[in-house]
C-alpha cells in the first residue's frame, strides 16, 4: 500500500479548518453597535429634573413620586421604567425605634409626630424597640429614660452601620454609670462630671458663623427653623381683642414655652389670634408668615407663624435666641469627652454670667450623628413638656435620622442610568440635597 | 514530470482565491452598512447640537425676536434670556446659566418667520444648518402646537433621526420640543 496520498489529504482538511477559524476569529459577524439610545435617556433624564426645577415642582417629586409619575407620563413617550432617590435630608417618612412607654409614645406622635416643613409634610412615626434588638426597619434610635446600654453596644454599632443615629434622653443616676457604660463614653462620647450649680437657665451655643460643617450647625438651624404643629383642641367664645374674627366661636390651643402656656385662636386660615404676655385675652391677629413675640418674665421671645394648615392647625417656628428655663435637673452631671470644653455641646445650663456651664445636649458624630439630652422632666416624663422641649427633641432626631438614598428595588429593569442633582429649597429652612433619576428600559 | 504543477498547488490556490473572494464580498457588504451608521451617527450628534442650541442659547443678539430685520441677525435660540438676568452688585448684572427654560416671544417670531417664503432656508442658516434637512415641532403639556417649522419638500423614504427636548415655560408649564432630522 503506498499512502502518500494520505498524509496531504489530512494535512489539507486542517489547514482548512484551521483557515476557518482564523477567519472566524479575525472577521466576526459584522454589526454596528451604538450607545444612542442610552444617551438619550440620560439626556432625557436631565431635560426632566432641569425642567421640573424650572417650573418649580422638583421638591415635590422629590419626596413624593406618585406627583412625579404622571408628569413622566406627559413627557417621557418611550416606555422606560422611572424610579426617584433622595439623599442629604430627611426623609418625608421618618421611623423612629423608641424604648418608651406606651404614653410616652402617644405624647410624642401628639407633639411631634408631623411636622410641615419647606412645604412638605414630614411624618415621624415613634414604633417600640428593645435595645438588643433594635427595630430595623427605622432612621433613628429613640432611648428614654437611664438604663444600662452596655449590653447593647454591639447591637447599637450594628444598627448605625447603615446611617442611623440615636437620641437619648437619659438623667444618670451616678459617675460609675456613664464612665463605666461603653456606649456612653464610646458611641455618646460622654463621661461624668464634677458638680456644678444648678443653672438657671439653658442656652444654645452658637455654631461658628459660616462653617456648616461645626457638628452643632444642623440640629440648631432646625430648632430655628423647624415649623412645630399645633391644634386648637377647645371650642371657646371668641376671646377679647377677637377683633375682625366674625366667628362667635374658635378652636383654642396652647402654645407652651418656658414651662408657660399662651392661648392661641384659630379663626381662618388668615387670622390667628395671640395672647403674647398669658394674660389670657387675645393681643394681636396675624396670618401666615408674620412674625410674633410671645413675653415671659419681661423678656420677649421671637417666634413665626409659618402656617396655618386649617382652622385646627398652626404650624409655629422658634426664632434666636431663645432660652429654656432650665431642665438639666441630673443628679448627676456629664461633659463631652474628652476635652470638657468640648464644641460639641449644643445646649448648656448657665448661672449667672455663665461663668459655670452644665451640658443639657452633647452631640457626637464620630461613629454616626448621636445626641445626648438631659432628661427635662422633673415630674415624670413626659410632664412637664413645652413645645420648646419637643422642637429640641425633633430637631435631633430629625439631624440623628438616616439621610442616605433608600434602596429601590428594580426587579424589572434591564438597563438603567441614575442622573444626580443638587437641589436646594429655602422656604422656612435653608435645605440641600441629592436628587437622583432613575429611568431604565424594561427589557 | 518538470513544468507540471502538482494536485496540491491547484487546491492552494483554489482555497486563496476562495478565501480572497469571500473576504472582498464581505467588504464590499460592510462598508455601506458602515458608512451609513457613519452618516446617522453625524445626524444624531447634530441633532443634539442644534436642539440644545435652540433650548439653550438665547440667540444673537438675545432679543433677536424684537424687531430686528432678518439680515441683522446671527443666531437664533429659544432660550429665555429675560429671566435670567442675575445681579451681583448694583448696576452689575450677569446671565446666569438657567438652561431649559424657552421665550414665549422667540417661539412665535421663530414659528411667524418660518412661514413666510424662503423663511425655513433662512431659519437653517441661523441655525448653521448646511448640509440636511429638518422639522422643528414644539407642543405645550396640554398638547397645543405651539411652533411648527418644516421644509417645503419632505423626503419620505429617508430616514429620520428625533430628538425630544423637554423645556419649561416662564409661566411655569412645559412642553416638548421635538427635532427631526435627515
Amino acid at each position: 500500500m503506498n499512502n502518500k496520498g494520505v498524509v496531504a489529504i489530512i494535512e489539507l482538511i486542517i489547514s482548512l479548518v484551521a483557515l476557518f477559524v482564523a477567519y472566524g476569529i479575525l472577521f466576526p459577524g459584522f454589526s454596528y453597535q451604538n450607545r444612542w439610545g442610552d444617551a438619550s435617556v440620560i439626556i432625557k433624564a436631565r431635560d426632566i429634573i432641569l425642567t421640573t426645577d424650572r417650573i418649580g415642582t422638583l421638591y415635590n417629586y422629590s419626596f413624593n413620586a406618585t406627583h412625579l409619575q404622571p408628569f413622566l407620563n406627559n413627557v417621557v413617550k418611550q416606555n422606560l421604567v422611572s424610579w426617584t432617590e433622595t439623599a442629604g435630608t430627611f426623609r418625608s417618612s421618618i421611623t423612629v425605634a423608641c424604648n418608651c412607654t406606651v404614653n410616652e409614645t402617644a405624647f410624642l406622635i401628639y407633639w411631634i409626630g408631623k411636622v410641615h416643613v419647606n412645604d412638605r409634610d414630614v411624618t415621624i412615626d415613634f414604633v417600640p424597640t428593645t435595645l438588643d434588638n433594635i427595630y430595623p426597619f427605622s432612621d433613628a434610635l429613640l432611648i428614654v429614660g437611664y438604663k444600662n446600654t452596655n449590653p447593647y453596644i454591639q447591637q447599637i454599632r450594628d444598627y448605625m452601620k447603615s446611617g442611623n443615629g440615636v437620641v437619648e434622653i437619659v438623667d444618670f443616676p451616678t459617675a460609675a454609670s456613664v464612665d463605666s457604660d461603653r456606649v456612653q463614653t464610646e458611641i455618646f462620647g460622654i463621661g461624668s462630671q464634677v458638680a456644678v450649680p444648678v443653672p438657671t437657665y439653658d442656652e444654645f451655643m452658637i455654631p461658628a458663623v459660616g462653617v456648616t460643617s461645626d457638628i452643632k450647625y444642623t440640629p440648631y438651624k432646625y430648632f430655628y427653623h423647624l415649623p412645630v404643629t399645633m391644634k386648637g383642641n377647645a371650642l371657646t367664645p371668641c376671646p377679647a381683642g377677637c377683633g375682625n374674627c366674625p366667628y362667635p366661636t374658635i378652636l383654642r390651643g396652647d402654645f407652651t414655652m418656658r414651662t408657660r402656656n399662651y392661648s392661641i385662636w384659630i379663626c381662618n386660615s388668615t387670622g390667628v389670634l395671640i395672647d403674647t404676655n398669658g394674660d389670657g385675652s387675645a393681643d394681636n391677629s396675624y396670618s401666615a408668615g408674620n412674625s410674633f413675640s410671645l413675653v415671659d418674665g419681661g423678656t420677649p421671645y421671637n417666634f413665626k407663624l409659618n402656617y396655618v394648615e386649617s382652622n385646627t392647625t398652626i404650624d409655629i417656628s422658634f426664632r434666636p435666641v431663645f432660652q429654656f428655663t432650665n431642665f438639666i435637673n441630673s443628679p448627676q452631671n456629664v461633659q463631652p469627652l474628652p476635652n470638657p470644653l468640648s464644641s460639641r455641646i449644643l445646649v448648656r445650663g448657665c448661672t449667672a454670667g455663665c461663668s459655670q456651664t452644665k451640658p443639657g445636649v452633647i452631640l457626637n458624630s464620630s461613629v454616626g450623628n448621636v445626641a445626648w439630652m438631659a432628661n427635662f422632666s422633673s415630674q415624670g416624663w413626659p410632664a412637664p413638656a413645652g413645645h420648646d422641649h419637643m422642637e429640641l427633641i425633633a430637631s435631633l432626631l430629625l439631624w440623628a435620622s438616616n439621610k442616605n438614598a433608600q434602596q429601590v428595588s428594580l426587579g424589572n429593569v434591564k438597563t438603567g442610568f441614575l442622573t444626580s442633582y443638587i437641589n436646594a429649597v429655602n422656604k422656612d429652612m435653608y435645605e440641600a440635597y441629592k436628587f437622583n433619576l432613575g429611568l431604565g428600559f424594561p427589557f | 514530470m518538470k513544468g507540471q504543477l502538482s494536485l496540491d498547488f491547484y487546491i492552494s490556490i483554489l482555497v486563496f482565491i476562495l478565501f480572497s473572494m469571500y473576504i472582498v464580498l464581505q467588504l464590499v457588504n460592510i462598508i455601506p452598512t458602515y458608512s451609513r451608521e457613519v452618516n446617522v451617527q453625524a445626524l444624531r450628534s447634530e441633532a443634539y447640537q442644534v436642539s440644545e442650541l435652540l433650548i439653550n442659547d438665547p440667540g444673537k443678539p438675545i432679543d433677536w425676536y424684537s424687531g430686528y430685520a432678518d439680515n441683522q441677525i446671527n443666531r437664533i435660540g429659544l432660550s429665555n434670556h429675560t429671566i435670567y438676568v442675575i445681579q451681583r452688585a448694583p448696576g452689575d448684572y450677569v446671565l446666569s446659566n438657567l438652561t431649559n427654560v424657552v421665550s414665549f416671544a422667540k417661539i412665535t417670531t421663530l414659528n411667524s418667520k418660518c412661514r413666510i417664503p424662503g423663511g425655513y432656508n433662512r431659519l437653517k442658516s441661523w441655525l448653521g444648518i448646511t448640509d440636511f434637512q429638518f422639522i422643528l415641532t414644539l407642543n405645550d403639556s396640554s398638547g397645543n402646537n405651539l411652533l411648527t417649522c418644516l421644509p417645503p419638500t419632505i423626503d419620505a423614504r429617508s430616514t429620520k433621526i428625533s430628538v425630544d427636548r423637554i423645556v419649561s415655560f416662564s409661566d411655569n408649564r412645559y412642553g416638548v420640543l421635538s427635532l427631526q432630522v435627515w
